[in-house]
């Protein structure tokens, strides 16, 4: 958890850390979330006891090739409730597979290493590392604060191409400006594992007392075109490897883990629909 | 006038056992209908687990079969469940639910109809049909919190 520079007041209150430690953890939270919810026009989803995490989403286009692959966009929302209304408890890991036509391919693309982005607001972290750029979208929090009703609070999201210890990631920038500015990184490990979902993508959230505040809402869309050694590429890019005489498929999208610090944890599977074009 | 007062109390709590009986918790509803779907999924699994390699080999009457009897048995299972007692508060949403189930019969076998016919592909669009209905009865029943109950037709199609 680390304050903007750019952003911070010269004569800050101290009870602000505390507040910027609440937002941080929302939003951290609220990214998370969103990594891990991709699907189609239809939510999916899952309730334990008295919490329910919601996904939704889309791949666009829908209209894909029968053989070979096609660039694509990933949509991605999320919701964390609870049906009695009380606070969801934090959010602490989150895990999303891919479905294996699917490919995520950072070849070519530039990196953007961690100190260019944190700390830093979405206009310097865009300014810092516009080239590597795959995604973009935003979050909704509710922070709770000492003897106060926990109150909405939002912000963008970036996602950067980036490389850790040799292996590539995502470096999800969020920041947020209410009730005061704070930016947080949060890194998604991409491996690849065998069967029907192939591209995982997982991250490890920190702990965070849960008095602290709650993811409400998110939206995330991954994707970016660029040019490599002369050929246009795509990081994300699939097909619709439907028999022939079959134009329209249903096919299994993304499979996702979302691990809650009270030891909970909500699985959930995103089905949507291509069409051969 | 002793002799009609009990049997009045007789009476009155010889009704109120009933009426305490019939209330049906949603984990109750849950138990009981559990079992009801998992030996339709074992059937399900065992019918329609083969279809996607028979469609990809142009066993087009094979599949349509194998849709014709996963129907009958999901039609045996939708009429176990809608004898199961509800929870008061959720029969209106059960009972979409359980006629959300019967136009998943409905659909099936529409689709064993188009691949007897050699249709294959109005089968793959009456599919896609298929799964946007289960996520639909799926999400009236979420409170339920649902295993086998939960439908899950895109293994097969």
């Amino acid at each position: 958890m680390k304050r903007t520079g750019a952003k911070r007041p010269m004569h800050e209150p101290k009870a602000s850390v505390g507040v910027a430690k609440r937002l941080s953890a929302a939003i951290v939270a609220a990214l998370l979330v969103a990594s891990v919810s991709v699907a189609g026009s239809l939510a999916d989803t899952t309730q334990q006891g008295t919490l329910r995490v919601k996904f939704g989403g889309h791949l666009s286009p829908t209209r894909l090739p029968r053989t070979g692959l096609a660039p694509v966009a990933v949509a991605l929302s999320g919701d964390i409730t609870t049906t009695d209304h009380s606070t969801p408890p934090q959010l602490s890991t989150i895990t999303m597979a891919i479905n294996r036509h699917g490919r995520l391919n950072p070849t070519g693309l530039p990196r953007c290493h961690y100190h260019q982005i944190q700390p830093a607001s979405t206009g310097e972290a865009h300014a810092a590392c516009a080239d590597a750029l795959v995604g973009t979208g935003s979050f909704r929090a509710n922070v709770a604060l000492p003897d106060q009703s926990p109150f909405p609070s939002d912000g963008k999201v970036l996602a950067f191409n980036g490389v850790l210890h040799g292996h590539p990631v995502i470096y999800a920038h969020i920041y947020g400006t209410v009730p005061v500015p704070i930016s947080q990184l949060i890194t998604f490990r991409i491996h690849r594992i065998e069967g029907t979902y192939r591209v995982v993508l997982s991250a490890q959230l920190p702990q965070v007392a849960a008095e602290w505040g709650y993811v409400s809402g998110l939206s995330l869309t991954l994707k970016r075109t660029y040019r490599y050694k002369g050929q246009p590429r795509s990081y994300l890019s699939a097909g619709c490897p439907a028999p022939q005489g079959i134009n329209v498929a249903n096919y299994p999208f993304a499979r996702a883990s979302f691990g809650f610090d009270d030891g909970r944890t909500l699985h959930s599977r995103l089905t949507r629909t291509c069409k051969v074009r | 006038m002793r002799t009609p007062l009990i049997a009045t109390l007789t009476a009155l709590a010889l009704l109120a056992v009933p009426a305490f009986a019939a209330e049906q918790t949603r984990e109750a509803y849950a138990a009981a209908v559990e079992p009801i779907c998992k030996s339709n999924k074992a059937a399900a699994d065992r019918l329609l687990g083969p279809v996607k390699g028979l469609v990809k080999n142009d066993k087009l009457k094979q599949a349509g079969t194998a849709f014709s009897k996963a129907a009958t048995e999901l039609e045996k299972t939708q009429k176990k469940l809608a004898v199961v007692p509800q929870p008061p508060a959720d029969t209106a949403k059960l009972a979409k639910w359980l006629t959300e189930i019967k136009n998943e019969v409905a659909l099936m076998r529409q689709i064993s109809t188009k691949f007897r016919q050699g249709k294959k592909g109005p089968a793959s669009s009456l599919a896609v049909t298929l799964q946007q209905n289960a996520t639909k009865a799926n999400n009236l029943v979420i409170a339920f919190q649902f295993n086998y109950c939960k439908i899950d037709p895109t293994k097969y199609t």
